[in-house]
Order: structure tokens, then C-alpha cells, then sequence
């Protein structure tokens, strides 16, 4: 995992992006009430966004990915923007959309410091503080329900080679496309992280897929297994 | 001096004329049966029954031809005129009876016959000579039978010999009006020019029907070329029985008889077989111009070459007419005014179910054959009609698609801002209130809302994604395509080649085809299937391909199932086309392309 300057500790300073004056209120409330989360702005537009940026540096920017004035995918083209000119900072793209290939789209220019996250799933005020977090320090997320999704589709095929893991490997799995570091998995499922990391060798072994220790190299790799995009140990 | 066409092609072809057409034709065999008569026990005619018989036929066969003629131009006087030829040959048939009077009759009848044919021969197939030539030698023969057949009446006491037709064995009767005594020398001398005349008569007509005959027009050559030849037939066997019967004193044999017999009905024949070679060569030109034209995607201008090529009238133009302009355009879509019709240029209006259609604009000649043209005409005109129709048909159905597909991308923009929105937005508040509430039933109860709401955004946002997929419309076929792939049940590689981004119509047809595609190898192909989605694009095509390795199927057993039809349906109305390739054992392949149309 790529070093950060800030301290964990630290509070994340976040700026929102999002049109719909509702939907503002009910994230910046959530935000507000957060510990360890300080709101430094919320926009409306693509634009407004941007100059918030300029201005306050922020750690992360929580964004719809359907923002005036295309409403089309312009969460996604500033994140992609902002790979260029600010690395630094994390982008979490918001959407209504349980959708594999926006979050193809999302990771297509590498998924370092990116969530794609359902905007319903910001109730959960442990997932958006886990999302902010492993944005703000390079990590990647995505939606447990999009890999859900996922995954479903893909044990559904007959010629899979997920056939051949355990429940408990393709349960991992699942923590690993959603960008889960070993520590957590280890914490969610209650065993040690050695054993933790014997699995996802094993997962990787099976699958043919390359284990890279970097967490978010691992997300795309395995959301791209899943989602069939990779021949088989491609 | 061609607008008979034009009234022709707003007439109908038989009715209002049929009833005319049968009193003539009923007069005909009235007149032919009256000769039949005559002859059958005239003493003059060297076996009266065979001659009677073959005279009948041959008034029978003019009148036919006539009737025939004037049933289909009913406003053409060529009819009346190709009838008439046989009525006064019936005059002409008066010869045979034994009496100065009417065998008199008959005799200047044949004279007068000779210019008569003449003047239709070289008027054939129009209503009147065309050329000062023409005219001048009209008149000439004229003026010269009637001032030889003057004196000759005036002096001789035997008239000259006539015809295989008309002959008479050496008993004939006198002639009825003789006012002068001549000496036989005279009557020997008149009777020869009286023959000759009649013979540079018929050598004239020949040279002028030759110099007809090498004209221009396909058309004009093929409805007289016929007749030349019948009239050199006839003319030859006529003047060869002439001279024979003239010059020796004897009857001409049996044998020569019958020659010029047959060339004498080679004629009605040649007029009638020169009308019908005009249609067969009308529905040949209809069938070369069908052939070459495809059914799609013939334009006006190329109509125009066709034709023009077609009826060999290298200045010929197809003015169309602009029911929105109310005016005739040309090809190329300029208005125009119809000139006059004029001696060289003739206009023929082809109209469509009571309405105008088209104009044609060409050689005068042409007119020798208005059906040919008209037909044509009319088969243009439909030609041009169904072009018109596919394509609005194909506008159509693009519209409908597009608005459709226009409608469903605004319902989940709508679901997506609106009901989607706000139940996401109650699910956060939900969750805040939960926070705050104290322990007990409310939270509880808040927290029951809670997944309630929660189902309620999840089958929306399932219902929204059917409804249009926001995918496509932001990211294009490829992210859209991979997305589909990776919730199917059969593994599905999406292989992108620069496709791109197309207008949002053509993308959206694209789409669902592909989906379609798949959804038939997920049903179809077998349960082990694969299929690889190859997408690309060159200029400004894209093309599409779904290949699976499953069963495949017997392409000839298969009907278009109603998946198939809806994928040439919305690729077509894309303006794309779709093929399908199977063999059993061979998995399936679907291909397609659509034109992109531009950046959507």
C-alpha cells in the first residue's frame, strides 16, 4: 500500500458533490455527524466542484457520478481528471446504478485511492467511513452489492473455475474485490490474518491470477475475474 | 402532334370503345361474308370457291387487325385507318361480278386501294404522315392515279389487268364508263402505264418505308421493320403477278397465285405482329429495367438513364411529380415547367391511382409505340413509388424506434432523479433518525422502514436498468456490453475494436440486438455454450459480431423466430443490416452493421 503523508488519525477532510438538494443534506448531515470525517464543502455542479477543490485540497471528494452540467457519468471524468493533476486525492463515486461497468470505467486508468459505492450504502456509517478512509490512503472499493452481483453471475457458469474454490475461499474473494485488506477480512471473519493470507494464495493459485500484495491492484484483478473481462489465467 | 399520348394514358383501354370495337368487328364479317358471296360463283375467277374464300379472309383479316389496332389506341386513327383497308378492299371485291357497272367499280376501287395503302404504310403506326416527303409522295401517287385512272376510264374499252386478288379470267366485263372509242393500241398503252404507275407507287413506298425503318429509335425500328418486309413481300409477288398477267397473255400458274396470295396477307399481319413485338420488347425493357433497378434503392435519376437507355432516346428525361411542390421536378430535384409538346419532343404523363406520377419527356418518334412508352412509364413510376415507400416506411420505423427508445431513456432519467433519488435519500435520514432515536420500538421500527426502503430502491433500480440502460448512454456499446457480460450466466468475452461512440439510436440498436443475440445462445446453444462479442469500426460503420461455439442450428429448418425479426427490425430501422450463419455442430454467428450515424 502506497505511503500517505497524513496520519491515520487524522480527520479526513472530504468535499461532496451531488445536484440533488435533498440527497446534499442527508450526506452532509451523515458527514457531519461522523467522527473523524470533517465536511469542508458540498456542491452542486461539476464545476463548483473543481473550485472547491482548487481551494480547499481536500483528502477525498464524494461524488455523484450524474452531476450537472451533462448528467451524464461526470463523477467518473473527474475522477479520471484528478488522477492527472491531484493523485492525492481520493475520489468516491456515488450512484444509483448496481453496475459491474461503471466501476470498470472507474478503475480503468488504475484503482488506486477509488470507491465505487451505492449511495444508499452511505447509511451504513461504518462503509462510508471504511470507503473514505481506504480511498484517503490509496486503497480501492467497491460496492459490496455490485460484487455480490457479481459473483452470483459468475458461479452461475458451468466452465467457472470458482467451482473449484471453497465457500470460504469464494467468500474471500468477494472481501478481496471489495477491497478488504487482509486485517479486515481476518477481523470480519474471525480467523488470524496468516490464515487469512493462506486463503487468498490459494484463491490466486486456483484462479491463475497473479497475487499482488498491493490491496488495490488486487481489487482490480479480482473484479476483473469476475466479471469475465480476463481469459482465464490471462 | 403527340398528344394523343397523353389522352391515351388518361383513357382507358378498352372501355367506352369495347361497344364500337364489336359493331365494327360484327360489320367486318358482314362485309367479308358479302365478298365470300360475290366471288363464290363468279364466272370471272379462275376457281371461284378457293378465291372467294381467301378475298373473305382477306377482308376479314384487315378489319380484325383494324379492330384489334383500335381497341387498344381507341384515340390513334391508325385503327380506323388499318380497318378501312379492308372495307374498301370489299368495294374492290365488286369486280368479281360479271357486269360492266360494278366490276368497274371494283376496278377503280383496286386503283384507289394502292394509294390507300400507301398512305398507310407510311403512316403506320401513326395517324398521319410525318415527313414533307412523306407528304409530297402521298400526293404525287395521288394525283397521278387519279388523273391516269381519269384518261384510262375515258378511253379504253378492257380495263388493265389486276391483281392476284382481283384478276379475272380473259371474259371480263367492259368497262362501264368508257366515253371515247379508242383503238386497242390505246387501251394496251394505258393499261401499261396504269401498271406502272402502280408499280413506282409501290417502289416508292418501299424506299420511304426503308428510310423509316433505319431511324433512330429501337422502337420505331421494331414496330416497322415488319411491315417493310411484308410490303417488299407484297409489293414483289404484286407487281411480278402484275407484269406476268400484263405483258403475257396468259394467266399466271396456280403457283405464283398463291405466292402473291400470301403476300398480300403478309401485311394486315405485319401490322398486327409489329404491335405485339412492341409489347413483347415493352415487357422485356420492363423486365431488364426491373432487374437492374433492385428494389431499394433505384433513384430517380438513374430511372432516368434506365429508360432513356431502355427506348434508345438518348435525350430522354423523367420528370417527377412533387405532390408537396404541385409541380413536375427533374431528377435532380428542380422544378420545371412542361414545355409544349412539339414535333421533335413529346411528353407522355404516367399518372398513379387518379393522381400524377411522372412526365416523360422524349423523341417524338417514340410515339410510334405510346404503350411501350406509357408502360414503362407506369412501371417506373411504381418503381419509384416503393423506393419512396421503403424509405418512409424505414423513416418511420426509425422514428418510432428512436421515440420509443427516447421515451424509456426519459422514464429512467426520471426514475433515476426522481423515485430513485428520494429513496435514497429516505434510506440516509432513515438511518440518521435511527441514530438519534432511542432504544425501544421506534428504533426498531425505523430500523423495519429502513430495509423496506432498501427492497424498495433495490427493485427500482433493477426496474430502471430495464427500462434503459444508463450505462450505454454514458459510456457507449463496449462498458455497456462488458457490463451485460458480466452478470450472464454463460461466459461472454466482449472484444472491442475501437467502436467508439455512435448517434444514441444506433447504439441503443446495437444493444439490444447484441442482447438479443446472446439471450438465443443462452437459450439455444446448450448449456456448455461461450460466445465472443466482437465489436468494430471502419469509417463511419460499425460492425458487430456474436459468435458462439454451442450447437448451432439447421439455418434452412429455421423460420426468423420472433427474436430474429426483432433484431432486423431494430437494426434495420437503424438503416443496419443482420445476417445470420449456422450450421448444426458449427455454433452461430449473427453479423451485423449499422451506419454510426455521427457522435451521438
Amino acid at each position: 500500500m502506497r505511503e500517505r503523508p497524513r496520519a491515520v488519525s487524522d480527520r479526513i477532510r472530504v468535499i461532496v458533490g451531488e445536484d440533488s438538494f435533498l440527497t446534499r443534506e442527508a450526506i452532509t448531515a451523515l458527514l457531519r455527524s461522523t467522527e473523524g470525517v470533517e465536511l469542508v464543502a458540498a456542491c452542486e455542479d461539476a464545476d463548483a466542484l473543481r473550485a472547491a477543490i482548487e481551494r480547499e485540497h481536500p483528502d477525498v471528494v464524494l461524488t455523484d457520478i450524474r452531476m450537472p452540467p451533462s448528467r451524464l457519468d461526470e463523477g467518473i471524468k473527474l475522477a479520471t481528471e484528478l488522477r492527472e493533476t491531484r493523485p492525492e486525492i481520493g475520489v468516491v463515486v456515488l450512484t444509483q446504478h448496481a453496475e459491474p461497468g461503471y466501476a470498470a470505467l472507474l478503475f480503468d486508468g488504475g484503482s488506486e485511492g477509488r470507491a465505487y459505492l451505492l449511495k444508499e450504502s452511505l447509511k451504513d456509517r461504518a462503509e462510508l467511513v471504511r470507503a473514505l478512509r481506504t480511498v484517503a490512503e490509496g486503497g480501492s472499493v467497491v460496492d459490496p452489492l455490485v460484487v455480490d452481483q457479481l459473483l452470483t453471475a459468475r458461479t452461475r457458469r458451468e466452465d467457472s473455475r470458482l467451482a473449484s474454490l471453497t465457500p470460504r475461499e469464494l467468500e474471500i474473494l468477494g472481501l478481496i474485490a471489495e477491497g478488504r485488506s487482509n486485517g479486515a477480512i481476518a477481523d470480519k471473519l474471525f480467523v488470524t490474518k496468516r490464515a487469512v493470507e493462506r486463503h487468498i494464495n490459494s484463491i490466486f493459485l486456483k484462479l491463475g491470477l497473479r497475487d499482488g500484495g498491493d490491496v488495490s491492484r488486487r481489487v482490480k484483478a479480482a473484479l476483473l475475474y469476475l466479471s469475465g473481462e480476463t481469459a482465464e489465467g490471462h | 402532334m403527340s398528344t394523343h399520348a397523353a389522352a391515351e394514358a388518361s383513357g382507358g383501354r378498352w372501355t367506352g370503345t369495347s361497344g364500337h370495337v364489336l359493331a365494327i368487328a360484327l360489320l367486318g364479317a358482314a362485309a367479308s361474308l358479302l365478298v365470300v358471296v360475290l366471288g363464290w360463283s363468279s364466272p370471272l375467277i379462275s376457281h371461284p370457291h378457293v378465291a372467294a374464300a381467301v378475298r373473305g379472309l382477306f377482308v376479314a383479316t384487315y378489319v380484325g387487325v383494324g379492330a384489334y389496332t383500335w381497341s387498344r389506341r381507341p384515340a390513334s386513327r391508325i385503327g380506323p385507318l388499318i380497318t378501312g383497308a379492308g372495307f374498301l378492299y370489299a368495294v374492290v371485291a365488286l369486280a368479281a361480278v360479271d357486269d360492266p357497272l360494278p366490276y368497274t367499280i371494283g376496278r377503280v376501287a383496286l386503283a384507289a386501294q394502292v394509294v390507300y395503302f400507301a398512305f398507310l404504310f407510311i403512316t403506320f403506326p401513326r395517324e398521319r404522315p410525318s415527313t414533307r416527303l412523306e407528304r409530297r409522295f402521298l400526293g404525287v401517287a395521288a394525283a397521278a392515279t387519279v388523273v391516269v385512272w381519269a384518261v384510262t376510264l375515258a378511253l379504253v374499252d378492257t380495263l388493265p389487268h389486276g391483281g392476284p386478288l382481283t384478276d379475272c379470267t380473259p371474259q371480263c366485263p367492259g368497262n362501264a364508263l368508257q366515253v371515247v372509242e379508242t383503238s386497242d393500241g390505246v387501251t394496251s398503252a394505258l393499261g401499261l402505264l396504269a401498271t406502272v404507275l402502280s408499280a413506282l407507287i409501290v417502289l416508292g413506298l418501299i424506299a420511304v418505308l426503308s428510310r423509316k425503318a433505319a431511324s433512330a429509335t429501337l422502337i420505331r425500328r421494331r414496330v416497322v421493320v415488319p411491315l417493310l418486309y411484308a410490303s417488299i413481300l407484297f409489293v414483289a409477288t404484286y407487281a411480278t403477278y402484275s407484269l406476268v398477267s400484263q405483258v403475257g397473255d396468259t394467266q399466271p400458274g396456280p403457283g405464283l397465285r398463291v405466292v402473291a396470295v400470301a403476300g398480300a396477307f403478309a401485311v394486315p399481319l405485319a401490322l398486327l405482329y409489329g404491335q405485339l413485338r412492341g409489347r413483347l420488347f415493352a415487357a422485356a425493357s420492363l423486365w431488364r429495367t426491373m432487374g437492374r433497378a433492385g428494389p431499394r434503392q433505384v433513384t430517380p435519376a438513374q430511372m432516368q438513364d434506365f429508360l432513356g437507355e431502355t427506348l434508345g432516346d438518348p435525350s430522354f428525361e423523367l420528370l417527377v411529380w412533387s405532390p408537396e411542390r404541385n409541380v413536375y421536378v427533374d431528377v435532380s430535384g428542380e422544378p420545371v415547367e412542361l414545355a409544349e409538346p412539339s414535333p421533335s419532343r413529346s411528353i407522355t404523363r404516367v399518372a398513379q391511382a387518379g393522381s400524377p406520377s411522372l412526365a416523360l419527356v422524349h423523341d417524338a418518334e417514340l410515339d410510334d409505340d405510346p404503350e411501350t412508352v406509357r408502360g414503362l412509364g407506369a412501371a417506373a413510376s411504381a418503381l419509384l413509388e416503393n423506393v419512396t415507400l421503403v424509405r418512409e416506411l424505414q423513416a418511420s420505423r426509425a422514428r418510432i424506434v428512436d421515440s420509443a427508445e427516447q421515451e424509456r431513456h426519459r422514464l429512467e432519467r426520471d426514475l433515476h432523479d426522481g423515485a430513485q433519488q428520494r429513496l435514497t435519500t429516505i434510506q440516509l435520514r432513515l438511518a440518521l433518525a435511527q441514530e438519534r432515536a432511542p432504544d425501544g420500538q421506534l428504533g426498531d421500527e425505523l430500523a423495519e422502514l429502513e430495509t423496506e426502503a432498501a427492497t424498495a430502491a433495490a427493485e427500482l433500480r433493477a426496474l430502471a436498468h430495464g427500462i434503459y440502460p444508463a450505462l450505454l448512454a454514458d459510456a457507449g456499446l463496449a462498458p455497456a456490453l462488458r457490463s451485460f457480460a458480466s452478470s450472464a450466466t454463460i461466459p461472454i468475452r466482449v472484444v472491442d475494436h475501437g467502436v467508439g461512440r455512435a448517434q444514441a439510436g444506433t447504439e441503443l440498436a446495437i444493444y439490444y440486438c447484441v442482447l438479443e443475440a446472446l439471450q438465443n445462445v443462452v437459450k439455444h446453444a446448450g448449456p456448455r455454450a461461450g460466445a465472443v462479442v466482437t465489436l468494430t469500426r471502419a469509417r463511419d460503420t460499425i460492425g458487430f459480431e456474436i459468435r458462439d461455439d454451442g450447437a448451432g442450428f439447421d439455418r434452412a429448418g429455421h423460420t426468423d423466430g420472433i427474436g430474429l425479426v426483432s433484431m432486423r427490425d431494430r437494426i434495420g430501422a437503424a438503416g443496419g443490416t443482420l445476417e445470420i450463419h449456422s450450421s448444426p455442430g458449427a455454433g452461430a454467428t449473427v453479423y451485423g452493421s449499422v451506419p454510426a450515424g455521427g457522435q451521438g
